[in-house]
């Protein structure tokens, strides 16, 4: 049975139903984001990441996991923000992100973990649409908490297999 | 019985009949033992003493043993004379101890009787071991009196015994007035034994408590609703984890059954098969009953009452039987696969209406009794109706049609249905006497994810260990003690490596098993006959390489049947081979490398045809001299088919390139030899395991990278001379006369700070599919065993990298993969067309 | 509490051991056929076994006359089906204590469980 803990919702009605739950926040810049609890499974410091040729420039590289190996996705990197240096507080979320019918295990880089939140469904609205000038399929939706702004992400798509291997792709194409 | 005090029936069991198994284990292994071995005459030793434990003081046993205990003791310490005498006597005086124990009384049936009667007016209708003691007493009476000839109070005996049995199944609705029935009883079989009373009064008092009406069991009676509702979806329900356990664990039983069922075909009287496969069947329905999985209780259930029977030896497993079984074996493999799926999708289990044909038959063959009418047989098992038999049997008996015959001309009957139902009647007649030994296994099941782990752990144990050994502060120390421990830190940690290694190892048995299904269903849906044997099941391969190599295998099992064996019989014997076919699979190590073999004795591959269709197929030029070996290899390229007809065997549109693709994809090659009219032996070589490869590190810029060593032909620094450049855009480099395309690492994979004049630099020549290549990196860094990682799906299908590997520092090293470097490099129009 | 499960189907032992875990029967140890169990109660000491019946190597019936020649006297309680019904008197004759049909509810073995520890002990 699908794990579906970020559950997307049709309708905006059932939105905040099927959204609601605890969700670990985390800061690109001034930006806060959350992320589904169930899909987080730890949170480890900045370790060394050896890049990967040929993958796009938000796949920062692989590191070992306790044996295993996993890609790491730099968030800024991804939405397009300002790349920053790492500091003492940059660290990697190590998610499982459902790929087909698969579930991995990929890192994701972030600026800073603030806390675990839980967000009732009367805090939650869809996302806002800019059109196409910016993509927010990712985003599932926006959370409420104590005068702040959350964007609820949709981890599976931000890490999307196909995009990791986009540029690959191009180049087996010729 | 005389001489054991009986406080209660349970008290009796206990000590008589444990002691008569003791004494009867020991004895065994008296006249077992070896003088020479002491640990075996400690253990008895021991065994002796602890066996005296729970008789009381006085026991003349508890006397014996312990003298036996002494003796032995004295064998051990060499204080006997002739020590194999001396046991021997031991045993012998033992197993007469054993013979010695309390029989039930002959003449003083009373005493017995009043026994029972105490023990009645005591036990407690929940006691069952003293219920069960109460039964083996009203035993010995019943075996007394029909010695005495006293049949009436034998037959009372034995009636209060089945009355006791039914108390302790739970069949007895009453059970006080059960047990004040058989009192009663006991009260006249008294009377009868101490006053002489005549033993007809005796057959008044028999006991008379009504066995109560025992519900009969959904699983067993409720067919006809079952079926009715079966064309209802279902929804599993119940723990996720145990379905998943119940799926892995069903496909391993029913994936067994298909050998044992083979087996049983060649020889019927298999016992280990059949038990086998009667377990597998016993095991699934018991899980599924309690997982609530309708379906799979029913058919496999079915499946069991037919294997019982077999086991029984009332029923010969022989051919249309063996197929309904294989029926009922592939149906529970799709129920099977359906909670599969419904675990992984929306929980609703699929439907199959097949079911309403298989249970049926397993009910026939099951339910055949020895003598049974073809028409009982087909109306029982829900067949045919009661009503169309006696048609037919009206109408038969004007035409001169056989019943069968009858029903399918007037459609009431499937043919298979009458022809099945003809065989169950045949085999029910023909039974057999069956024993049952049991198979034997002695493995531990492990969850493959506990033992990733566990090889995980060793892995990053031994990355820790190197870091350790090799720290500076550490070899400053300069400790000799310090370095010895280290060092046997460090083989320790190597032993526990390759051991780890070797769990991942798993024999190829089971993958040659289900060849043996394919082959069998091959030769039947082509009319072919194949017989099909296996040498080397034991060889063992990483399990992800078994995994993996089963879909090859398929693939070209298959081609052996339906391409390689002639179609025509007597073509066969106008060659002089024997009309049954022969198709082998072969495992075997062979120069560090596992070997498997499919051999068949078949036409043998056409070389001028193969050559022939390869020119058509615009796959090679005309005129290109080929040995047989490139020629055979043409079958492996894209788009070749030597099959003059697409069957429904081979025809799936899947060519021998894919084959040859999932092989290499395995760092194993294929090879082929054939003799035309003898055969062909296809021969798959594959690396140890998967996991641990020979690499070269090397460096590019800050970057490193492992090259597999295998790959590696040479490495060398090129000079001015050597090196040239072809219309400004390639870069070749003379290797020894012969003139190799050069790749700079750096600039396939864009890292910057690499040396740019590559007369600083290193050239390392690859072998990528017997075409060299060469690859230019900073230096050499050294050489080590590295364990593969795959990047995950994340990266799966990246053009040059085709792995990671935990280096000794801990970081991730990537795997360099020649043939995707070379596209890369191709498709960047960085490679030249040397052709 | 310490107890043996003996089941040559690791789905069967886990719903057994899930059924004794409701009971507070939580330190269990496993064997997958007769002959383990049998080297299981060699090596530790259990105040109750489980003990299926149909399984390779040694049978149920067969591992608890084994057992109870070793002079082990903690309860042993028969799991079967149907199918072995007929022969559940010659295993309690064999030296197990009871027995529970599969398949059973949780309470249902609970209950048996419950029964015969109070009556061994007892």
């Amino acid at each position: 049975m699908a794990n579906e803990a970020t559950g997307r919702a049709a309708t905006a009605g059932s939105l905040g139903e099927s959204l609601a739950g605890k969700y670990l926040t985390f800061q690109l810049g001034a930006e806060e984001y959350g992320l589904a609890i169930l899909k987080v499974r730890e949170i480890i410091g900045l370790l060394d990441i050896t890049s990967v040729p040929r993958t796009p420039d938000f796949v920062r590289g692989v590191i070992n996991l306790r044996g295993k190996v996993i890609a790491v996705v730099d968030l800024r990197a991804k939405f397009g923000m300002v790349t920053v240096e790492d500091t003492e507080q940059t660290c990697i979320i190590v998610v499982d992100a459902q790929a087909g019918d698969r579930v991995m295990q990929m890192g994701v880089l972030v600026d800073r973990v603030s806390e675990v939140r839980d967000i009732d469904a009367g805090s939650i609205e869809p996302p806002p649409a800019f059109g196409l000038a910016i993509d927010t399929s990712f985003i599932l939706g926006m959370g409420k908490v104590s005068e702040r702004v959350l964007m609820l992400l949709d981890v599976d798509k931000v890490l999307s297999v196909n995009e990791l291997l986009a540029v690959d792709t191009v180049a087996s194409d010729f | 019985m005389s001489d054991v005090t009986m406080e209660s029936g349970a008290a009796l069991s206990g000590a008589a009949g444990g002691a008569e198994a003791l004494l009867g284990s020991l004895v065994a292994a008296l006249d077992a033992a070896d003088v020479g071995d002491l640990p075996g005459l400690a253990a008895l030793h021991t065994r002796l003493q602890q066996a005296t434990s729970g008789l009381p003081e006085s026991s003349a046993l508890r006397a014996r043993l312990l003298d036996a205990a002494g003796t032995i003791e004295a064998v051990v310490l060499g204080d006997v004379a002739d020590p194999v005498q001396t046991l021997a006597e031991l045993a012998h005086d033992l197993a007469d101890s054993c013979d010695e124990t309390p029989e039930s009384g002959t003449a003083d049936m009373t005493a017995v009787l009043d026994q029972i009667a105490e023990a009645l007016l005591l036990v407690e209708a929940d006691d069952l071991p003293a219920l069960a003691s109460l039964h083996t007493q009203f035993e010995r009476i019943a075996d007394w009196a029909e010695a005495e000839a006293e049949f009436e109070v034998a037959k009372v005996a034995s009636e209060a015994g089945s009355l006791l049995e039914a108390i302790v199944l739970a069949e007895v609705a009453d059970e006080a007035a059960a047990l004040r029935s058989i009192m009663a009883s006991v009260e006249a079989l008294q009377s009868v034994v101490r006053d002489g009373r005549q033993a007809r009064d005796v057959a008044m008092m028999r006991p008379s408590t009504p066995v109560a009406e025992v519900e009969p069991l959904a699983e067993v009676d409720a067919d006809q609703p079952v079926a009715a509702a079966a064309a209802q979806p279902q929804k599993i329900e119940g723990d996720e984890s145990l379905l998943g356990d119940f799926v892995a664990e069903a496909r391993e039983h029913l994936e067994a059954c298909d050998v044992n069922l083979l087996t049983l075909e060649t020889d019927p009287t298999h016992d280990e098969a059949l038990n086998a496969v009667f377990r597998a069947f016993h095991t699934i329905k018991g899980v599924a009953g309690f997982l609530a999985l309708r379906d799979v209780t029913r058919l496999s259930h079915e499946a069991e009452n037919v294997l019982e029977r077999a086991r029984s030896g009332s029923l010969l497993l022989e051919g249309m039987v063996v197929d309904v079984i294989f029926e009922a074996v592939d149906l529970l493999k799709a129920l099977v696969q359906a909670v599969h799926d419904a675990l992984h999708g929306d929980g609703m289990l699929a439907v199959f209406p097949e079911l309403d044909e298989v249970v049926p038959r397993l009910k026939l063959i099951g339910g055949a009794p020895a003598g049974a009418k073809l028409g009982d047989l087909l109306v029982q098992a829900g067949l045919v109706t009661k009503g169309a038999v006696d048609s037919a049997l009206q109408r038969q008996s004007t035409g001169n049609l056989k019943l069968g015959e009858q029903l399918v001309k007037d459609g009431d009957a499937k043919p298979k249905d009458v022809a099945i139902a003809l065989r169950a009647q045949k085999s029910a007649a023909g039974g057999r006497q069956a024993q049952s030994p049991s198979m034997a296994t002695d493995t531990v099941r492990v969850d493959p994810d506990r033992l990733d782990r566990l090889i995980d752990t060793i892995g990053e144990l031994v990355i820790a260990e190197s870091m350790v050994s090799q720290a500076d502060d550490i070899r400053g120390l300069g400790s000799a003690s310090v370095q010895r421990q280290i060092s046997q830190l460090d083989k320790i940690t190597r032993e526990l490596q390759e051991l780890g290694t070797s769990l991942r190892m798993v024999p190829v048995r089971a993958t040659f098993q289900k060849m043996a299904r394919l082959v069998r269903d091959l030769g039947v849906k082509t009319g072919k006959q194949v017989e099909f044997a296996t040498t080397g099941e034991d060889t063992e391969l990483d399990r992800s390489v078994v995994e993996r190599i089963g879909d090859p295998l398929v693939h070209m099992v298959r081609n052996a049947v339906d391409h390689g064996i002639e179609t025509e019989v007597d073509d066969r014997l106008a060659a002089g081979k024997p009309a049954v076919a022969r198709v082998e699979l072969r495992a075997f190590h062979k120069g560090g490398n596992i070997h498997i073999e499919i051999h068949d004795d078949g036409r043998g591959l056409d070389k001028d045809a193969i050559v022939a269709k390869a020119i058509e197929r615009g796959i090679i030029k005309e005129g290109e001299p080929l040995s047989d070996r490139e020629a055979y290899a043409l079958i492996f390229e894209p788009g070749f088919s030597t099959a003059k007809q697409v069957t429904d065997v081979s025809g799936r549109g899947v060519g021998m390139d894919v084959v040859k693709r999932n092989i290499e994809a395995l760092r194993g090659a294929v090879d082929i030899r054939s003799e035309k009219g003898k055969g062909s032996v296809f021969t798959i070589r594959l690396p140890l395991t998967l996991a641990v490869i020979d690499g070269m590190v090397v460096r590019v810029g800050d970057e490193r990278y492992v090259l597999p060593t295998l790959s590696i032909v040479t490495s060398i620094r090129p000079s001015a001379q050597t090196l040239s450049s072809v219309l400004d855009r390639g870069e070749m480099l003379d290797v020894q006369g012969q003139l190799v395309p050069l790749f700079r690492l750096s600039s396939l994979f864009g890292i910057p700070g690499a040396i740019e004049d590559a007369t600083e630099a290193l050239a390392i020549v690859v072998d990528d599919d017997g075409r060299r290549v060469c690859l230019l990196a900073d230096e050499l860094l050294g050489q080590q065993q590295i364990v593969i990682k795959s990047l995950g799906e994340t990266m799966r299908g990246l053009l040059g990298i085709s792995g990671g590997a935990i280096m000794p520092d801990g970081l991730v090293g990537l795997i360099l993969d020649v043939s995707g470097l070379v596209k890369l490099a191709e498709g960047n129009g960085l490679a030249l067309d040397l052709v | 509490m310490k107890a043996l499960v003996v089941d040559d189907s690791g789905v069967m032992r886990r719903i057994v051991i899930g059924a004794l875990a409701k009971a507070d029967i939580t330190d269990v140890v496993q064997a997958g056929d007769g002959q383990e169990a049998v080297a299981a109660v060699v090596e530790h000491d259990f105040d109750l076994v489980l003990m299926d019946w149909n399984m390779p190597n040694l049978k149920g019936i067969d591992a608890v006359r084994e057992i109870r020649a070793m002079g082990c006297k903690m309860p042993i309680i028969m799991v079967t089906t149907e199918a072995e019904k007929s022969r559940v008197l010659e295993a309690i004759k064999a030296g197990a204590n009871n027995y529970v049909i599969k398949p059973f509810e949780p309470q249902m073995l609970i209950d048996k469980v419950t029964d015969t520890l109070a009556r061994a002990s007892a």
